[in-house]
Order: C-alpha cells, then sequence, then structure tokens
C-alpha cells in the first residue's frame, strides 16, 4: 500500500543520508534529499513527498521552519530528527504539527516502525466505531472497552483519553495535544491533571501500571500508545 | 570648574549630615556622645552649672564664716576659702578662677578691717589677697592637671579595650567584606565619626564596607593615601584641609585599602590619642585584608588545581571509555568488510552484534558526559509533579531490552507523586537500574515512600555489595566500583540530577540486612 512513496531526507550530514537512503530504498521507497531548509521546502512543493525526516538543526536554519512555511492541509508526514535532552524542541516541533519524533541515534527498525506508522495517519486518524487495536477494543457508540476479553468500566475523560490515543496507535501525543482533545482548549497547563488520569487509565487497562504495555510515557513530552 | 563643583558638593554635605545624625542615632559610642547640637547645648549647661558651682561654694564659706565670725580668724577664714576653690577647681580652670577672685572679694569684703567695705586699711591684707590668690591659681592649674590626666587615661585605657574587641573580631573575619565591616562597625562605635574601608577593584577604590560620599576632592586624598601609603587629609602634613582623613591599610610591603573616617569633630583631638589609635586599627585591618587576601589566592590555586586534576581525568576517561567502543566498533566493522567472505555466518552475526551494543555503550558514556555538563554548568530542573509510577514506567521501557528477564521488584504507591523534572528524573532512575545490573545481580527492587513531606526512593540489587569505605565516592565522577566496562559517569550524573534537585543521594545497607547494594534518593 505504501510501497513506492516518497520519503524526503532533509539533514546536512552526508553520512546520515546515506544510511537512511540505504534503509530506505532497501524498503521499497522512493528518496529525495535536502540539505538545508530552502531546499526542503522546494522539494516538498515540487514532489509532494508522503512523509519527510526532518533534522531540526539545519545549516540555514531551525527545522521548525520548514513545518511553518508548508500549508497544514497539503503537508505531508513529519517526523523531526533529533537528539536526547532536547525535549522542548520536540515538543515544540510536535505542537507545531510534526507528527512524530526519532531521537538520534537510532536503528534501523525504529525508524521503519516511525515511517509506516506516519504514513498510515497521513490520512487522518481512524474515525472507526469500533477500535480494536492488540487485545483492546473499543466500541464507541456503546461506550464500552474490553482488555482481552474483560469489560472494563472507564470514566468518560478516560475513556476519551483511550480513544485519543488508540486511534492513532504508535504516534506519539503530546500533553498539550491530549489536554486540548479531551478538556479542550483551556487546559493547556494542567499536564498534572493529564498523568493522574493516565495513571487511573492505566490501572483499569494495564496488568502491570507501573510497567505499562499499552500506555507509554514519553518523558518530557508525552504518551504513545504501543503499535501492536 | 568652581560653581560646578560647588553644585556638585552642595548634595554631598546633605547627605553627610544625614548620615552623621544615623551614625549617631544608631550607634550609641563608649562616650555616648550625642548629636552636634545638643552635645553643645550640653557643654553650655555643664560650662554654667560649674561657674554657678564656684559661686556657691564661695558664698558657702562666705555665709559659714559669717555665722562664726567671732570664733574664725581671719587665718581660718583663708584656709576655708582655698578649700572652696580647690572644689571648685575641679570643675575646670574658668570657674577656679571665678572662685579664687570671688573669693579675695568676700574676703576682703566680710571678714578684712574695717568690715563691709572693700576698702584696706592694712597693706599686710593686702598680701594676704596676693598669697590667697596665687594659692587658689596653683591648686586650680594642678587640679585641672591632674583630671586632664585622669581623663587620657580613661580614653587610652578606652582605646585600648576598643583595639582589644577590634583585634579579636578581626580575627574572626574571613572575607575582605567581613573585615570591612568589622572596621567600619568598630572605628564608628569608638569615634564619633562615619567610617568607610575602601579596597581596590579594576584599578578604582570602592567602598567594601561603610557607605560615605565622597566629593572629588575627598577622593583625591583617599587615592593619595593609597598610593603613597602614608596618612592624608585632615589634620595630616598632606592636604590638612579636607574634610576626611585617610588612612592606609598595609599588608606587609602593599597597601591593601584605606580607611576614611569624616565627622563632626577633629578625630585626632579626640582625647589627643586618636590618631594613633586610628593608625592601629589600620594595622590590624591592613593584616587581616593580608591574611584574607592570602587565605583566597591558597583557595584559588586549590580549585585550579582540581579543575586541571578533573580536566586530566576527563582526558584520560575520553581517551580511554570512548575510545574502547570505538575501537571494537572500528575492528568489527573492518573486519565484516575486508573478509567478509571467509567469515562463517555466526562470527558474522557476532561481530554485528558487538559493533551495534558498543555503539549503544558509546551513546551511553556520551549521554552522560552531556548530561552533567548540562546540570554542573547551572540547568534549572524543569519541575512538575509526576507520579512516581509513570516515571518508574518511562524508565523500565527504555530499559525493556537491557533488562531482557531480569527481574526487578517494585513497591510504589500509586498515588505518590514527586516534584521533578520529568526528563531528568528518568535519567536517574535508567542510570541507578543500569548501574545495580551493571555492578549487581537480579532480583532488583525499586521502592518509593512518602516520608513525611519527602519521598524517599530505593534501588536495591543482590549483587556483591559496595566496596566498604567506598560508598561516598562512587558518586564521584570516573570512579568505579567494579571491572565492569563504563566511564563511572552513571552515578555522577545522578548525584548532580538529585542535587540540582534539592535532594540528597547516598548508599545505605539493604535494610533487610541482606547481600547487595541499595541506593537510597530522597527528595524534598
Amino acid at each position: 500500500m505504501t510501497i513506492g512513496s516518497t520519503i524526503l531526507v532533509v539533514d546536512d550530514d552526508a553520512q546520515l543520508r546515506k544510511f537512511l537512503r540505504t534503509v530506505i530504498t532497501g524498503h521499497g521507497y522512493a528518496i529525495a534529499e535536502a540539505g538545508t531548509v530552502a531546499e526542503a521546502i522546494s522539494t516538498i512543493a515540487r514532489l509532494h513527498p508522503s512523509a519527510v525526516l526532518l533534522d531540526l538543526g539545519l545549516p540555514d536554519g531551525d527545522g521548525l521552519a520548514v513545518l511553518r512555511a508548508i500549508p497544514a492541509e497539503n503537508r505531508p508526514s513529519i517526523i523531526v530528527l533529533s537528539a536526547r535532552g532536547q525535549e522542548g524542541d520536540k515538543v515544540a516541533a510536535l505542537d507545531a504539527g510534526a507528527d512524530d519524533y526519532l531521537t538520534k541515534p537510532f536503528g534501523a527498525g525504529e525508524l521503519l516502525a516511525r515511517i509506516r506508522v506516519a504514513l498510515r495517519h497521513r490520512a487522518g486518524p481512524a474515525v472507526d466505531e469500533i477500535i480494536a487495536v492488540g487485545a483492546i477494543r473499543i466500541d464507541q457508540p456503546r461506550h464500552a472497552v474490553t482488555v482481552e476479553g474483560r469489560e472494563v468500566h472507564l470514566t468518560p475523560i478516560e475513556f476519551k483519553l483511550l480513544v485519543e490515543l488508540a486511534r492513532q496507535p504508535g504516534r506519539v501525543l503530546t500533553h498539550r495535544q491530549l489536554l486540548v482533545a479531551v478538556w479542550g482548549p483551556n487546559a493547556v497547563e494542567q499536564n498534572h491533571y493529564l498523568r493522574v488520569h493516565m495513571g487511573a487509565l492505566r490501572k483499569k487497562i494495564e496488568a502491570d501500571p507501573a510497567r505499562p504495555h499499552w500506555l507509554l510515557t514519553e518523558a518530557g513530552v508525552g504518551y504513545r500508545f504501543r503499535e501492536p | 570648574m568652581g560653581s560646578d563643583d560647588a553644585r556638585a558638593d552642595r548634595p554631598d554635605v546633605a547627605a553627610l549630615l544625614a548620615h552623621e545624625a544615623r551614625t549617631h542615632q544608631m550607634i550609641a559610642p563608649l562616650d555616648s556622645a550625642p548629636t552636634p547640637a545638643r552635645a553643645r547645648a550640653t557643654a553650655d549647661k555643664a560650662a554654667a552649672s560649674s561657674y554657678v558651682w564656684a559661686v556657691a561654694a564661695i558664698a558657702i564659706v562666705t555665709a559659714a564664716g559669717l555665722a562664726l565670725h567671732p570664733v574664725a580668724t581671719q587665718a581660718d577664714m583663708t584656709m576655708l576659702y582655698l578649700i572652696a576653690i580647690a572644689i571648685a577647681s575641679l570643675a575646670g580652670l574658668g570657674p577656679a578662677l571665678v572662685a579664687s577672685t570671688l573669693a579675695v572679694a568676700a574676703f576682703d569684703f566680710c571678714f578684712v578691717e574695717p568690715r563691709f567695705t572693700f576698702a584696706v586699711t592694712h597693706a599686710r591684707s593686702l598680701l594676704t589677697f596676693a598669697v590667697m590668690f596665687a594659692a587658689g591659681l596653683v591648686i586650680s592649674t594642678l587640679t585641672t592637671r591632674l583630671r586632664g590626666q585622669e581623663r587620657d587615661a580613661i580614653i587610652r585605657e578606652r582605646n585600648t579595650a576598643a583595639l582589644l574587641a577590634f583585634t579579636r573580631d578581626i580575627a574572626a573575619a574571613t572575607t575582605t567584606g567581613d573585615v570591612a565591616a568589622v572596621t567600619v562597625r568598630h572605628l564608628e562605635s569608638v569615634f564619633p565619626v562615619a567610617a568607610s574601608v575602601l579596597v581596590p577593584e579594576h584599578g578604582s577604590l570602592v567602598a567594601a564596607a561603610g557607605l560615605m560620599p565622597l566629593a572629588s576632592q575627598e577622593e583625591a586624598v583617599v587615592r593619595w593615601a593609597f598610593d603613597h601609603g602614608e596618612a592624608a587629609g585632615l589634620g595630616t602634613g598632606t592636604l590638612p584641609g579636607a574634610r576626611v582623613l585617610a588612612v592606609p591599610l598595609a599588608a606587609g610591603e602593599s597597601t591593601v585599602g584605606v580607611i576614611a573616617v569624616q565627622g563632626r569633630e577633629d578625630p585626632r583631638r579626640r582625647g589627643g590619642a586618636s590618631l594613633p589609635v586610628l593608625e592601629s586599627f589600620a594595622r590590624q585591618s591592613g593584616l587581616a585584608l593580608g591574611r584574607v587576601a592570602a587565605a583566597d589566592a591558597a583557595r584559588e590555586s586549590a580549585l585550579h588545581a582540581h579543575t586541571e586534576e578533573l580536566r586530566s581525568s576527563l582526558l584520560s576517561a575520553v581517551s580511554h571509555d570512548l575510545r574502547t567502543p570505538l575501537a571494537v566498533i572500528t575492528g568489527a566493522a573492518t573486519t565484516l568488510r575486508d573478509t567478509s567472505a571467509t567469515l562463517s555466518p555466526e562470527t558474522r552475526a557476532e561481530l554485528l552484534t558487538s559493533i551495534v551494543d558498543d555503539a549503544r555503550r558509546l551513546e551511553r558514556i556520551l549521554g552522560n558526559l552531556l548530561q552533567l555538563t548540562r546540570v554542573e554548568s547551572g540547568l534549572v530542573p524543569h519541575r512538575e509533579l509526576v507520579p512516581v509510577e509513570e516515571l518508574v514506567g518511562a524508565a523500565l521501557t527504555r530499559l525493556e531490552t537491557q533488562l531482557g528477564d531480569q527481574q526487578v521488584v517494585l513497591a510504589i504507591p500509586s498515588e505518590l507523586s514527586v516534584n521533578v523534572d520529568p526528563v531528568l528524573f528518568e535519567q536517574v532512575l535508567i542510570n541507578l537500574l543500569e548501574n545495580a545490573m551493571k555492578h549487581g545481580a537480579p532480583p532488583f527492587e525499586l521502592r518509593a515512600r512518602a516520608e513525611g513531606p519527602r519521598v524517599q526512593l530505593e534501588v536495591r540489587d543482590h549483587g556483591a555489595g559496595v566496596p566498604p569505605g567506598r560508598e561516598a565516592r562512587l558518586f564521584d565522577k570516573f570512579e568505579r566500583a567494579s571491572t565492569a566496562p563504563g566511564a563511572g559517569l552513571g552515578l555522577a550524573v545522578v548525584r548532580a540530577i538529585i542535587e540540582a534537585h534539592g535532594g540528597t543521594v547516598a548508599f545505605i545497607p539493604p535494610p533487610d540486612g541482606g547481600p547487595g547494594a541499595c541506593v537510597r534518593v530522597e527528595l524534598p
């Protein structure tokens, strides 16, 4: 389905591009490359790639400039490449419209998984009435959730939180994105609130809430529903 | 220049007066010197009362003489008047002179024939008057001198006591600011002056203690005293017209500062002993400044040596701990590239695994090194209230592959939250668990609990434990508990992060008395 999609790699390091080229073309995708913000913007306009791997530190500016230059409606899926310790940058990129991030250094498996998730979600999150991910089944019209066939009772907020994460499995959602989706735009600074409800949700969904299998924490960024 | 200077001077005068008033209100000098105006009034009152006292003494003696007239002879009266003069002379030379004059007049009027006139019949009486006046003069001069010596002795004693107290206090001062503050405080309590200690800083003299507005002329006095190492200003040989007296502070050969005093009175004239006393203060203060400077220099050089040591150990760590994994990666990769055809599939897989493993190891070392640099250079933790359960979950997710099937026992109350930087704290948990995996043995235990307002978190393993006596040093950079590979940075990162959060971390004996090592983190 996604084989043949074009992936644009935006990074100024030739060696890293070589590695990415090998992995990406080796898995049936087409590749385009850019080394600067300006090149990236013109290449996106010309080639309409399905996904972009975007390094944040480019020689002619911040990678976020690429995000800002492209209108949201025809924006490809964007995966930000950054180092650990730059959680603030990651959050800024995600809140500005990036789809996901990868922390350097990363392995080929991780990279391909992220590309797969990003391409899958390019069409938008699942709108199905019934979401089934792994052992979890969510019946939206009935507000019913089962884990391995066992029914669990969620509060309306826990239910909304679970739906928001589960309909985009594998994709990271920032605290801000979740707060806006569940509580509305006025709740953006209530991270602790979100954490408490996430704790309660884990207690009901996870076998061991301190060792979550489905609802993963991305420290300093947000949460991710594990891709089954 | 004149008009400008005059204008510039005026606020200074006002400020000086205000300062003087403040100084005298706040600090009670040893002689409890009152404010200038009140002092003058008090002195006037004292002078007036001592004259009244002189007149009264003569009047009493005269009255007594009149009452005893037939009995007391003229000779007796002379003696009584001399006593009155002696008493009056206690109040000073002026009252003594007044008393002497009055005594001669009263004696003549009341007791010399013809009585109740100033007429004198016998020439002998004139001689009596002269002797009486002369005796009065001698008595009062001697008494006044004695009183003066007594006052000088009191002042000397007071100054000695003040200097002793000063010496005692200054010995405890450990910084330039302390020395300056102690000097100013003591000077202002001994003399009715405003004092300031100025020290050189970037080529100019700045007040280290005692605020004193200095006009440009006074600044020049202070500067001169500093440059020449001699007292200058008010009452000295140099610029004697200045309002300020500047005494240099000498430490050995060099001048390390200046004491500047200015006030209502000429401080040199306070008991005639003040300039020497001021110089004694300056000597002690200078020595103390010299001592502080020497201590600072020693500390600085120790710090420098420590930094150097750290830098060289960092270099050796970088050269060893970064090169080792690099050597593995280079070796394995070149083997694969050059001799791929002759390698068995197992060997190839083995080489590839070691490339991946050592690249990860390299990343861990670099990550810790960067994290340590970041925290030690003053990174402010971005604190949020986070459930401990979530922090532990995030750390365990990241360690999933490393942990494999090694058991981690958790005891974490689900409602327990801590106010920490989630990213940094995840690193703390990862480093503690990695440390347990590297140097200890499973099962690992991770417990958290609230202890009053503090949160305690323990990571424990069942390995050989910590070498006794090295518990504290293991949190230092480049310290390793065993020969397992690593740069000895993991625990240093833990300590740096925990301390940036205002918490503590230490090895404790395992609470159940069993084998293994246990690290306890305590957060406020």
